[in-house]
């Protein structure tokens, strides 16, 4: 498993991973495909795409802290 | 170049080079959809998730708590902890308190930070020699846990002191819980010692039992009643 950071790549490039992946973007924020804002389910707070980490195999899109990153690896067993 | 326009992109991955063009997207896509990949954002998150995951304080832990949620928040607790530990990561600290918060609500926070503040490593032991087997020590464990929100009480220094014991001994009385967890720090110590000799001299039906633990002062009550004699000898 190669992991990327992502947090240094351009917002057109987030905006194009996310849109591939179905989600939007209104510069800020990810976007559910109604508009809403997309809630990170393991830590209930919406994700920024300042603030997204995307998680392998069925392609979360989290928000990056301990909580999520934990919960993910409980759920999926300790892939990263 | 081989046939494969995906596996030689993954190749150039492998030696670093991230092309960051926007039409490449869906490349890394296909990458994250096979396992190959993830997007992270802070690595010492991650490593440090994974490290305290996997320490034996929290293997301890697993052993009597077989609910996902009180496993998830017992980790997080030991994540606090680190965070607080270091005046650096104090962001971090109450990021993470939020999300907690956020998603397990206060109480779901009071479960980590019964964890954090060492609570539950001093409470395993006296449980586990009080109880028949450790199936019975993993329920008394996992319902103080659960309703640590009203007996575990955190003891502020500013906290009147007349009024906690009120409301310990009243707590005691009417909910008669197998056992009941005063914490205190600092100058909190010395309000939370007075509320002892306040609860002691009402002469409540639990043994009690103070220790400091790494400059905090733990004191567990236990109901009489449920105490196993100890063998003689």
């Amino acid at each position: 498993m190669k992991l990327i950071p992502i947090k240094a790549a351009p917002k057109e490039f987030k905006e194009a991973v996310l849109h591939e992946l179905g989600y939007g973007s209104d510069g800020k924020y990810v976007l559910e495909s109604n508009g809403d804002k997309h809630v990170d389910p393991y830590s209930n707070v919406p994700v920024t795409l300042d603030n997204m980490i995307i998680m392998p195999g069925s392609v979360l899109v989290l928000d990056d802290n301990a909580l999520s990153i934990a919960s993910y690896i409980e759920e999926h067993g300790d892939i990263l | 170049m081989s046939a494969d326009p995906l596996r030689d992109f993954a190749a150039g991955l492998a030696k670093g080079a991230f092309d960051w063009t926007a039409d490449k997207a869906s490349y890394y896509v296909a990458l994250l959809r096979n396992h190959e990949i993830a997007f992270i954002g802070r690595i010492d998150l991650i490593r440090e998730a994974q490290e305290l995951g996997k320490v034996p304080e929290l293997q301890f832990y697993r052993e009597y708590l077989t609910d996902g949620r009180l496993r998830l928040l017992a980790w997080m607790g030991l994540v606090l902890r680190q965070y607080e530990s270091d005046p650096l990561r104090q962001e971090d600290l109450h990021a993470l308190r939020d999300r907690i918060r956020k998603k397990y609500k206060e109480d779901g926070l009071h479960i980590a930070q019964v964890v954090q503040s060492r609570i539950l490593a001093e409470v395993i032991p006296p449980v586990l020699s009080n109880e028949r087997d450790k199936a019975a020590a993993a329920v008394t464990i996992e319902a103080f846990l659960n309703e640590s929100g009203r007996f575990c009480i955190f003891v502020k220094d500013k906290d009147h002191i007349d009024t906690r014991i009120e409301e310990v001994r009243v707590r005691l009385m009417a909910l008669r819980p197998p056992l009941f967890v005063l914490f205190a720090r600092g100058s909190a110590k010395s309000v939370c010692n007075t509320v002892v000799i306040g609860l002691s001299q009402r002469r409540v039906e639990y043994d009690i039992q103070s220790r400091d633990v790494f400059g905090s002062l733990i004191v567990i009550l236990f109901r009489k009643d449920l105490l196993r004699p100890r063998p003689l000898g």
